[in-house]
């Protein structure tokens, strides 16, 4: 027996007694036993009128730490586009990507059918789901991410000058960094009214109506702002590594 | 826990498993966005449906997109001068 082996054994070893020990002592399946989960669901009605608890723990109980996630996409985002930018200029003296990508005819005509065909799907149950976060599960984060997809759809289906059509670059940094910023503007806004960051100062309304909630459904636009510019930025700045020489148009 | 839940974690185990048994990483990305597709019916069955959309949208888009994507320019090289 390798010395690798006896060690990854005595890894493995190690790491099912830990686990056993720690799934011993685990409350029972489907038993939750913190406090804090009956409170938010006996108070939300009351307190927020609305019926998605896991909204209002987002974007209010919560909103700081949403605020600081909010900007781990934001930098991570910013990282990735300045790793590669920084890279393409170095390589292309080049730092905007170029016009042409891969020719379209790579493609079958199955999978351009069923991109096309997904997109308009996506965009309104994306977009539905992103602006009713206080009335139906998800919200501005996964209604966000998932639009984005939107633009992968065109891009595996299209190809990269239609890609680059409907995700123009600059319109993508602006949107992303009103998102950002404007969390943080609500917050030291809500700050100056009511003197605590963040604190719900809009009126509630009625529960289960579209504007309810008060700044829930607010600060949820901002952060979906945010989460679908991000992660298309994302998606345009992999995209521009996969480029190769663009074909010469026939005569 | 149910039997459809028992079925939907069983299966995410298969799944991952056969994440890591394909070790070819072009290949690799397929189980694994079955993998993300598993997960998130997992997590809707669990009662967790905020969990499942964004399971689906990270594992099962954003991720795979970003795999191939540099797979391809490892593949190729870096792209052309303009």
């Amino acid at each position: 027996m390798t010395i690798r082996g006896i060690l990854a054994g005595a890894a493995c070893a190690l790491l099912f007694v830990v686990l056993a020990w720690g799934f011993h002592a685990m409350p029972a399946f489907g038993h939750y036993p913190g406090p804090y989960g009956a409170v938010i669901d006996s108070a939300v009605a009351q307190e927020r009128h609305l019926p998605n608890a896991i909204s209002a723990v987002n974007f209010d109980y919560r909103g700081v730490d949403t605020l600081g996630e909010e900007f781990i996409l934001f930098v991570a985002v910013a990282g990735i586009t300045m790793v590669l930018r920084f890279d393409r200029e170095r390589t292309t003296d080049d730092p905007l990507p170029a016009k042409h990508g891969r020719p379209p005819s790579m493609r079958s005509e199955a999978v351009k059918l069923f991109s096309i065909a997904g997109v308009g799907l996506t965009i309104a149950f994306c977009t539905y789901l992103g602006i009713h976060p206080h009335l139906t599960p998800g919200g501005g984060f996964q209604g966000a991410a998932m639009l984005a997809g939107f633009t992968a759809l065109v891009f595996v289906g299209l190809g990269f000058d239609a890609f680059r059509r409907i995700a123009p670059q600059s319109a993508n940094e602006t949107a992303e960094a009103i998102g950002a910023g404007a969390y943080v503007v609500i917050g030291l806004a809500t700050m100056a009214i009511a003197g605590t960051f963040l604190a719900n100062v809009l009126p509630l309304g009625g529960e289960g109506e579209f504007f309810s909630a008060g700044t829930i459904p607010l600060i949820n636009f901002f952060v979906g702002l945010e989460v679908v510019a991000g992660f298309v930025l994302m998606f345009l700045e992999f995209a521009n590594e996969t480029r190769i020489e663009a074909p010469e148009p026939k005569a | 826990m149910s039997a459809l839940q028992a079925i939907a974690l069983i299966l995410a185990a298969v799944m991952a498993t056969l994440v890591v048994l394909v070790r070819e990483p072009k290949r690799q990305v397929f189980p694994y966005m079955l993998y993300g597709l598993v997960l998130s019916i997992a997590f809707a069955l669990l009662q967790a449906p905020d969990v499942a959309l964004s399971e689906m949208a990270v594992g099962s888009v954003a991720v795979p997109f970003a795999i191939l994507a540099t797979l391809v320019r490892i593949e190729h090289g870096p792209p052309p001068k303009q």
